[in-house]
């Protein structure tokens, strides 16, 4: 199981589904973890539906953080107010996938 | 979105939008003209808002700023109508026909980059004028800029939204909706609601749970903040709210409230306040008039592209006449089920038929509602005094008719006006009321639509048209044929009677073209006048150009087919039993009376021998009843019109042919020119 999971370059509602889907066999794999990780490194797309898998991810039992975020994604958030996510403590250096 | 995919995005929806706005300006006129007949209307105004609400909504998502800017500022003025700070007169009326014109202007021209000076003027000068109306308490500045569209004061607006599911499925993304409104001004707060959201195993990913509340700085008013969201509206949770006051607004609008204050203005005039935003009250009341907007019947459409509609059309008339060829095969099969499957599959295709064709009918008063500005215009610029009345413009007709139906109709409504209608003097000297009346109407009739222009003028004066006619060289000087006739003479080419020929009619170059017109969709026009009285105009028009039901009879090895509905009845006495009168026409006698007969293959030189048994078919037509000797009756059928090619159109009596199962071509006789025809002089002329 990936230590981490890498959104896709396009987070937005034509890969919704897909995307919702990969990442809900990669968190019941991840069961038992402190943190799911999620990186936002390679989304070059988002919109409400995207982001909206994410809010989706905040009402399971395991907490998630932001490892990495691109640009797109980072604007994104600001403008529809999730900047809680973005929140430095949880977003680490570049390169980052440490294990908590 | 990619900014590519924006732009393709745009380019393909511009056609829908520009269709869309033209419907709502058309829209607007006809309520704006409706409102002048209602002033208190207030679901006449709120449709009015409405409409200018969404063309303003639709261009600002195209970036069709000029049409923004400037609909801001009808809007602005019908707000403030809606309030019951301004009152409709005569004047804000007119300037917003205007206003009207140019926002269609606009939307027409949104694809040239520029405007000229001239055009900029223009609109600058009805933007002052608008807002000479609007911001009465300024004086109106002569030096502002015209593009100015924001109001002055800057206000704070508590925006809250709740997105309805749909929301994603629709194309609608509420980050591109929040990033909109950033650029409305300064963004201080955001938060995104997601409690709304389930946890990822009972997430549909494509259904939309979000929510945002948002605090934002700006100049826009609340229409524009709105404007936003208005693609979301129907299922979105909205609340704006402002969340300061400006004190001069509600000072301004406490003093424009009537006094003594009905509690009714006083709520309005507060509502007024709200904009600037006071009380919470006023939010309850926003939201009252929202749901008060989104009750009028929503009325569900498809919109479908006319010339799909018309490949489905020539496809059924192909249907059609293959249906007819199967069935003849069928016969002479004479196996009895599967003529029987025939029928019920020929059956099926009729219900389709008059399906398809229902789907090409609108009603006609759509057409009908146009003429109510050409009315008010020309009345107004005449001199005249009108009240124009629209009957029956629930009657439904086929779309391509309806289209070319419009200009002779709009002549003939010019014409009532210019030269039937009397000038206010004139009327009351005739012991009339002043104003005049003018009657549109229109109603089904025996497979036909009848749509009628009636006035109360003066009528069809005789002896200046017979006077006119003579010096014309139309008729033999001396001749005098019955008054039905004289009337007629109008439509004759290069006739007028006008002692003065204004800009609108009265060239002589009208008349004849709309019988022209009128004719050519197979109906007719007829004249009804009473000197000093007024003129009843009668148009005839088929329902549908496309298809007919057909009585098929041959002649020879001809085949002709008549429009079934003309059809009165077929007796069995034709051959020797025609006689032929003293002025050489076949004429038959029946119950009593002398019925003119055509033979039509005298009239048409056809090759055949005169069998024993022939029959007369009695049709019915404008001219009144006549017969058609034929050899053959081959029953109903339906027929699938196609147009005479150009070699044949000077054929008189003839109307169009058909293609039938076996693959002959018939030829559809017009019972109006054919009655002229052997009632007429002609006849003798054409018959060898």
């Amino acid at each position: 199981m990936a230590e981490r999971f890498e959104l896709p370059c396009e987070l937005n509602i034509y890969s919704a589904q897909e995307t919702r889907d990969a990442l809900l066999a990669w968190v019941q794999g991840a069961q038992g973890r402190e943190y799911l990780e999620i990186s936002a490194r390679e989304v070059a797309e988002v919109d409400g539906a995207g982001l909206q898998l994410l809010a989706s991810l905040s009402h399971g039992e395991t907490p998630w953080r932001l490892v990495e975020a691109s640009a797109a994604f980072v604007e994104a958030c600001r403008t529809l107010g999730l900047t809680p996510w973005l929140n430095t403590h949880y977003l680490e250096s570049a390169g980052g996938g440490t294990t908590p | 979105m990619s900014p590519d995919a924006d732009r393709e995005f745009i380019a393909q929806a511009m056609p829908a939008f520009i269709s869309e706005a033209a419907e709502q300006i058309e829209a607007i006129e006809v309520l704006l003209l409706e409102l002048e007949e209602q002033p208190g209307n207030r679901e006449l105004l709120d449709a009015l808002f409405r409409c200018a609400h969404t063309v303003k909504g639709s261009a600002g998502i195209f970036g069709l700023n000029r049409v923004v800017d400037f609909t801001h500022h009808v809007e602005t003025l019908l707000d403030k109508m809606r309030d019951g700070v301004v009152a409709l007169t005569p004047a804000i009326s007119t300037l917003l026909l205007q206003c009207n014109d140019q926002i269609k202007l606009l939307v027409a021209t949104e694809g040239e980059d520029a405007d000229t000076a001239e055009q900029k003027d223009q609109r600058a000068d009805l933007v002052l004028q608008l807002r000479g109306l609007t911001e009465d308490d300024v004086a109106a500045p002569v030096a502002t800029t015209a593009a100015a569209a924001v109001t002055d004061v800057t206000g704070l607006w508590n925006i809250s939204a709740r997105f309805g599911p749909d929301t994603f499925r629709n194309g609608m993304d509420p980050l591109s909706i929040a990033r909109y409104l950033g650029g409305m001004g300064e963004v201080l707060s955001v938060r995104c609601g997601v409690d709304g959201v389930p946890p990822l195993a009972n997430l549909d990913p494509e259904s939309c749970h979000l929510a945002f509340f948002m605090q934002l700085k700006t100049r826009a008013s609340r229409e524009d903040i709105e404007g936003a969201f208005s693609f979301v509206m129907d299922d979105c949770e909205l609340d704006v709210q402002a969340s300061d006051t400006s004190d001069q607004k509600l000072a301004y609008a406490r003093e424009d409230t009537p006094d003594p204050p009905r509690l009714g203005d006083l709520l309005v005039a507060v509502g007024a306040v709200s904009q600037a935003g006071v009380a919470p009250e006023v939010a309850a009341m926003g939201k009252q008039q929202k749901l008060r907007e989104a009750a009028p019947a929503e009325e569900r459409y498809i919109r479908v592209q006319a010339d799909r509609l018309d490949a489905v059309i020539n496809l059924l008339g192909e249907l059609v006449i293959a249906g007819a060829g199967a069935t003849l095969l069928a016969r002479a099969t004479q196996r009895e089920a599967l003529i029987e499957a025939n029928l019920h599959m020929n059956g099926l295709i009729e219900e389709i038929r008059n399906g398809t064709l229902g789907l090409r009918m609108v009603p006609v008063g759509e057409t009908f509602s146009r003429f109510r500005r050409v009315v008010r215009d020309t009345a107004a610029s005449l001199g005249k005094e009108v009240n124009f009345e629209i009957v029956g413009g629930e009657a439904e007709l086929d779309k391509s008719m309806v289209e070319k139906i419009a200009d002779p109709l709009m002549h003939l409504v010019r014409n009532a006006l210019d030269h039937g209608l009397e000038t206010p003097q004139e009327r009351l000297a005739a012991g009339k009321p002043a104003a005049g009346r003018l009657t549109l109407s229109a109603r089904h009739d025996t497979g036909a639509i009848l749509i009628r222009i009636e006035d109360d003028g003066r009528g069809i004066h005789r002896e200046r048209v017979l006077q006119r006619a003579w010096n014309r060289g139309l008729l033999q000087v001396g001749v005098i044929p019955p008054d039905d006739d004289i009337h007629m003479l109008i439509f004759e080419p290069g006739f007028s009677t006008a002692e003065q020929v204004t800009n609108l009619s009265g060239r002589g170059v009208g008349m004849d073209v709309v019988r022209r017109n009128i004719e050519a969709l197979r109906g007719s026009i007829c004249l009804n006048s009473v000197s000093g009285q007024g003129l009843q105009v009668d148009i005839r028009l088929p329902l549908t150009l496309a298809i007919i039901d057909g009585f098929m009879v041959g002649v020879g090895k001809s085949t002709f087919v008549l429009p079934l509905e003309s059809v009165v009845e077929v007796i069995e006495a034709g051959g020797e039993y025609v006689r032929v009168d003293a002025r050489g026409r076949h004429c038959l006698e029946l119950r009593g009376a002398l019925l003119p007969v055509v033979r039509l293959r005298t009239l048409y030189a056809l090759e055949s021998e005169l069998p024993q048994r022939v029959s007369v078919v009695v049709v019915n037509s404008a001219r009144g009843k006549y017969g058609i000797e034929v050899e053959v009756l081959l029953g109903q059928n339906q027929t699938v019109i196609k147009p005479l090619g150009r070699l044949f159109r000077s054929l008189r009596g003839i109307s169009g042919s058909s293609i039938l199962g076996n693959g002959e071509v018939a030829l559809i006789l017009d019972m109006v020119s054919l009655g002229e025809l052997i009632t007429g002089v002609v006849h003798q002329a054409v018959v060898a």
